[in-house]
């Protein structure tokens, strides 16, 4: 008797295992659409939920965390392309789409809504859209540095004066990857290696990721990060004596980097996605991008917030963003010697 | 049946779970490094082995540390006389129940430069390799403890008291209790070791290079590299196989309890080391809670509970029944596995190898064998849907729950289920009848455990989650990308909060099981 | 007039909600060999546990050569300075200890030296017939072996009092006689007094001289086999005395 209760016991556990999977099932109800985002959630979800509430379709997400904390959606994408689960990609920078392009994952389309986005963002192939952008910025401790002796370049801070003062994010991940294949893009990569080398000797901090290096400039912990201009703004936002400089003074000017929407190859719901890229380029949400996530609108005329920079009053990096993909894979080596690894 | 089928069968079906849930990721993982051009070798640089022996030296003083705090903990309250022994005890687990990160940033609210008890000397000291030891270090010592908490009180009564008749507690605890409790403590260590070692987000946020990093950073770059990942992972699996070995040859010549009356329970005292005892227990708690309040008090600052309850959406509950779902399959794998390990079964052996190397496998490299191998078509159902995050938690998790009730089926004599086996009990019958309600204690400690890893599980829920299926450590996590500090801290307190919640109610029922 | 070596007086022992021992009150002489019997329940383990300081009484005073060790819910003297020995109902060795091992605990934490140590060991393991089997772990040792190791274990601490519970009450027939027979021999030799669990008649009547019978954590009655054949006061004492042959008697 003992026994025979058990196996029922067992058996009624072991039905849990399909509710399990009912909870959320994938069963493709029609109206929806797929998205696999790394722009960070508390930006890219009000978005998204806005587009359900104009479109009636349901968005089903998947967001990312930092670069550092987990692999991340971009690897996710690419170990599915057998059998593709997303719809589209909103991608924080226009490089992570080129790993897909490279493998043929991407559905080219121009959407109409892009109109009035400068070309540099708008390929001809239609691989990609770039839209609502960050900038690389350098993070200012006010209690640390004075007006008179803020930094205006990255080279600065090789200086004796910013010993043991800096941060730079882990340069594997993210928007400093991106950054510094720029950087090589344009000055050559042993320039850029030099540039690192001397940082390093200059007592740079390695952080974890943009967000710490907010974190350690925000604690005084380093006088000078460099970040991107979303952390940067929610420094500001939570009252840190900080300011934001951006590198204007750099050769080749501040690394802008729009956010990109792709359309998966072979996605279960490719009218939706059509329809979740055109809002996404749209310039409504350049104007919701720029209000709650400091992101610059690409668009002219645009509204822009007090405290966020138009883009046309920064001296722009002009990059090939397929160039830098490039780069990237070709520094990886180098820069895992940089970091240690 | 007959008993020899009834034992097959159950193996078979055991074996079958385990290999679909982690050994077919596994060769996926591996198929992909052996496709490779070119083998691998150039991959393993004088660096990368500079950072695998460093990484085994951290993981050793991490164990250390863990080890020393959590068995002198363990035994106290396990078996000494402190009131509130299980609240303390609770107390004392909290940090297991969250990713090792978040801890790390509670150290920091508390410890940084400008953190609530910090200065610069604190901040040098905690982003470096002494902090990092100490960081994961009391994060992971309360698994030490649970595991020699159940241990020693698995004890057998009688023998514990005939040591008392002649020594005193101490005596009685280091030279009686220790020794014959031990695998479970070897249980406890093992998994602190494996955890040090494979931990990449922690190093990385205090600036400590390790070995897993040179994995993560073909995953969780720009570039993905899974082959690289792969190859590199291989010293990973191959030091998994070396602690079993070495865990199995000492395992070989211990001595389990030569009967089993029932439960004791008259705690010991400790007479003149009362005083230490207290401090033991006081330290713990305080080292397990100061991280926990510096989260506490980031979430208490500009609606951060307000604002993650309203951001908590369907996680919680995602996370419960994928945990749940999860822990309760393991924990009847660990009936028949766990069981079989402790009687020296070779094909138990050969299993819980198995599951050993997926645990230590770095979740990245198995999460994208699973893509691989469940993205399909055919396999939708799985896939798409939460049942994926069951099955790949159950097979990363699910040695935990084979090793705690292997160790508690160590300390029941084999007499008892050879008397049932005599008197016509089959295989299912004596696990089921015997083994079990002999060992219930250890078949619940074994749940737990593996419920907790479940629960707050983030490298794999990240890369498998259905669309729309968030955990909770996911949502803490996607949120902490520029989120508001004071609502990750509370969702991580929230976090804290539902584990406690699923332990609590698993007390209740465990006291009703024990009342009826 | 000479001090008893036990003395127990008026102890009362509560286990939770359930009153295990009732105002028990009795002696042990110096040299006497005191069966404690009862039926199941009827709180003879707990008296033993009393008696070791494993247990402390709500009331009541316990002595041992004329040293109060507990008193009024006061454990006075802990369990480890009260030189008594007990063989337990399980017999309780060591696994990861031999025999010797087993033997020799009590006196290494005791600080004995150990060529002291050694030879008492020695001595003991011969008396027991076990010295080919020093080396061995409990798990190898035939029941019959193990039952003599828990005895040695008693003996080699030259105790103040051993105290036995039910020795005997796990072993078959033949091996019973056996044990019995080897446990009259070592009894024989002993210079201090056994307190000696049984609910078996016989067994009380081949070791002891002086006969304590608990009910419901009650004394229900006391004295020698004759005197309690002779005028048993309940039925259990009856049925105690009842299959006890009358030689014994």
């Amino acid at each position: 008797m003992g026994l025979r209760r058990n196996l029922f016991l067992i058996s009624s556990w072991l039905c849990l295992l399909p509710l399990a999977g009912c909870s959320q099932c994938g069963c493709g109800s029609g109206n929806e659409v797929v998205v696999y985002t790394s722009v960070d959630q508390v930006y890219s979800e009000p978005v998204l939920r806005r587009f359900e509430r104009e479109t009636g379709i349901r968005v089903r997400a998947v967001y990312d965390t930092e670069e550092t904390k987990s692999t991340g959606v971009l690897n996710r994408l690419i170990a599915e392309a057998s059998h593709p689960r997303a719809d589209v990609f909103w991608s924080g920078d226009p490089v992570r789409p080129y790993q897909l392009v490279k493998r043929g994952l991407i559905a080219p389309y121009r959407s109409p809504a892009a109109d009035g986005l400068p070309s540099l963002v708008r390929p001809d192939d239609g691989t990609w859209t770039g839209f609502a952008a960050r900038a690389r910025v350098l993070l200012v401790n006010t209690r640390l540095v004075d007006g008179a002796s803020l930094p205006r370049s990255l080279a600065e801070l090789t200086a004796p004066a910013w010993r043991d003062k800096v941060a730079i994010a882990n340069p594997l991940y993210g928007t400093t990857t991106m950054h510094m294949a720029a950087l090589a893009s344009l000055w050559g990569q042993s320039r850029v290696q030099e540039l690192l080398t001397a940082l390093k000797r200059n007592g740079a901090r390695i952080a974890s990721s943009n967000g710490e290096v907010k974190r350690l400039v925000v604690a005084g912990e380093v006088a000078v990060g460099l970040t991107d201009t979303d952390d940067a703004h929610e420094a500001l936002k939570g009252g840190a004596p900080v300011t934001v400089i951006y590198p204007d003074d750099e050769p080749g000017g501040t690394l802008v980097i729009p956010t990109s929407a792709v359309i998966i190859k072979g996605g279960p719901n490719p009218t939706a996605a059509r329809r979740l890229v055109d809002y996404l380029v749209s310039a409504a949400v350049e104007e919701q991008m720029a209000k709650s996530a400091a992101h610059m609108p690409l668009r002219p005329g645009v509204p822009v917030p007090a405290g966020v920079r138009p883009v046309s009053d920064i001296k722009a990096m002009n990059v090939d963003y397929a160039a830098v993909a490039e780069q990237i894979e070709r520094m990886q080596p180098w820069l895992r010697g940089w970091v240690g690894l | 049946m007959t008993v020899n089928w009834q034992r097959t069968a159950a193996f078979a079906v055991a074996a079958f779970v385990l290999v679909v849930a982690a050994g077919v990721p596994l060769l996926a993982v591996v198929l992909q490094g052996i496709a490779r051009p070119g083998g691998g070798g150039e991959l393993f640089t004088a660096r990368a082995l500079e950072l695998f022996t460093g990484s085994i030296l951290l993981a050793g003083q991490v164990t250390s540390f863990a080890v020393l705090l959590g068995v002198s903990l363990g035994v106290v309250l396990g078996l000494g006389r402190i009131p509130g022994r299980r609240v303390w005890l609770a107390l004392h687990a909290m940090p297991v129940f969250l990713p090792p990160l978040l801890l790390a940033l509670g150290w920091f609210h508390l410890l940084g430069r400008e953190g609530l008890l910090g200065n610069v000397q604190t901040s040098e000291w905690l982003f470096a390799r002494s902090g990092l030891v100490f960081v994961l270090g009391s994060t992971l010592t309360p698994l030490v403890t649970l595991c020699t908490f159940f241990g020693v009180r698995g004890v057998e009564p009688a023998l514990v008291d005939a040591g008392r008749i002649v020594a005193r507690p101490v005596t009685v605890m280091a030279r009686i209790v220790i020794p014959l409790a031990w695998p479970a403590m070897a249980v406890g260590a093992l998994l602190v070791f494996t955890l040090s070692f494979a931990e990449v987000a922690v190093p990385m946020f205090l600036r400590v290079q390790v070995y897993p990093a040179t994995v993560f950073a073909r995953l969780g770059g720009l570039v993905y590299a899974p082959g690289e990942a792969a190859v590199l992972a291989l010293p990973v699996v191959l030091l998994a196989l070396v602690i079993v070995a070495a865990e199995r040859a000492a395992l070989r010549r211990h001595a389990g309890a030569l009967s089993a009356r029932g439960d004791r329970k008259e705690p010991l005292s400790f007479g003149a080391w009362t005083w230490f005892a207290w401090a033991l227990v006081a330290a713990g708690v305080i080292l397990s809670s100061m991280p926990l309040a510096g989260l506490l008090v980031r979430a208490m600052r500009e609606n951060g509970f307000s604002d993650a309850w309203a951001r908590l959406g369907t996680t919680a509950e995602n996370s419960l029944l994928v945990a749940c779902v999860a822990a309760t399959v393991a924990a009847l794998l660990a009936a028949v596995i766990g069981h079989g390990l402790a009687r020296g079964s070779l094909l138990a052996r050969w299993i819980d190898a198995l599951a050993l190397a997926a645990f230590l496998t770095p979740a990245a490299v198995t999460g994208v064998g699973a893509i691989v191998t469940w993205n399909r078509p055919a396999t939708a159902w799985i896939y798409g849907t939460m049942a994926i995050l069951s099955l790949c938690l159950l097979g990363r998790y699910a040695v935990v729950a084979i090793r705690v009730f292997q160790a508690g089926v160590l300390q029941r004599p084999v007499s008892h289920e050879e008397a049932a086996a005599v008197g016509g009990a089959g295989y299912l019958h004596r696990i089921a009848g015997v083994v079990v309600p002999e060992s219930w204690r250890s078949l619940i400690a074994a749940w737990l455990l593996c419920l907790v890893f479940c629960l707050r599980d983030v490298e794999t829920a990240i890369l498998l989650y259905p669309p729309g299926g968030e955990t909770l450590p996911v949502r803490i996590f996607t949120l902490e990308a520029n989120g508001p500090e004071p609502t990750v801290a509370a969702l991580a307190l929230f976090h804290v909060a539902l584990t406690l919640a699923a332990l609590a109610l698993l007390a209740a029922l465990a006291r009703g099981r024990r009342t009826a | 007039m000479t001090v008893p070596a036990i003395e127990v007086r008026d102890v009362s022992v509560a286990l939770g909600r359930v009153e295990a021992l009732r105002g028990v009150s009795f002696d042990v002489k110096h040299g006497e060999v005191v069966a404690v019997a009862g039926p199941s329940g009827s709180g003879k383990s707990t008296l033993l546990r009393a008696l070791l300081g494993l247990t402390v009484p709500r009331s009541g005073s316990i002595a041992i050569e004329g040293q109060t060790v507990s008193r009024d819910g006061r454990l006075i003297v802990p369990p480890e300075q009260r030189g008594l020995a007990m063989v337990f109902q399980d017999l309780a060795l060591w696994p990861h200890l031999s025999a010797a091992g087993n033997l020799e605990f009590a006196l290494r934490v005791q600080g004995v030296p150990r060529v002291e140590r050694d030879r008492r060991v020695s001595a003991v393991l011969a008396r027991i017939g076990l010295s080919d089997k020093a080396g061995s772990r409990p798990s190898a040792l035939s029941g019959g072996e193990r039952q003599r190791v828990a005895l040695g274990r008693a003996l080699v601490q030259e105790p103040r009092a051993i105290l036995l519970d039910e020795p005997l009450a796990s072993l078959d027939v033949l091996l019973r006689a056996e044990m019995l027979s080897f446990l009259r021999s070592m009894l024989s030799d002993r210079p201090c007094p056994v307190v000696y669990v049984t609910h078996d008649g016989t067994e009380a009547a081949a070791v002891c001289d002086r006969v304590v019978v608990l009910e419901s954590g009650r004394i229900a009655q006391t004295g020698t086999l004759a005197e309690l054949a002779g005028a048993p006061a309940t039925e259990f004492v009856q049925a105690f005395t009842g299959n006890i042959r009358r030689e014994h008697v």
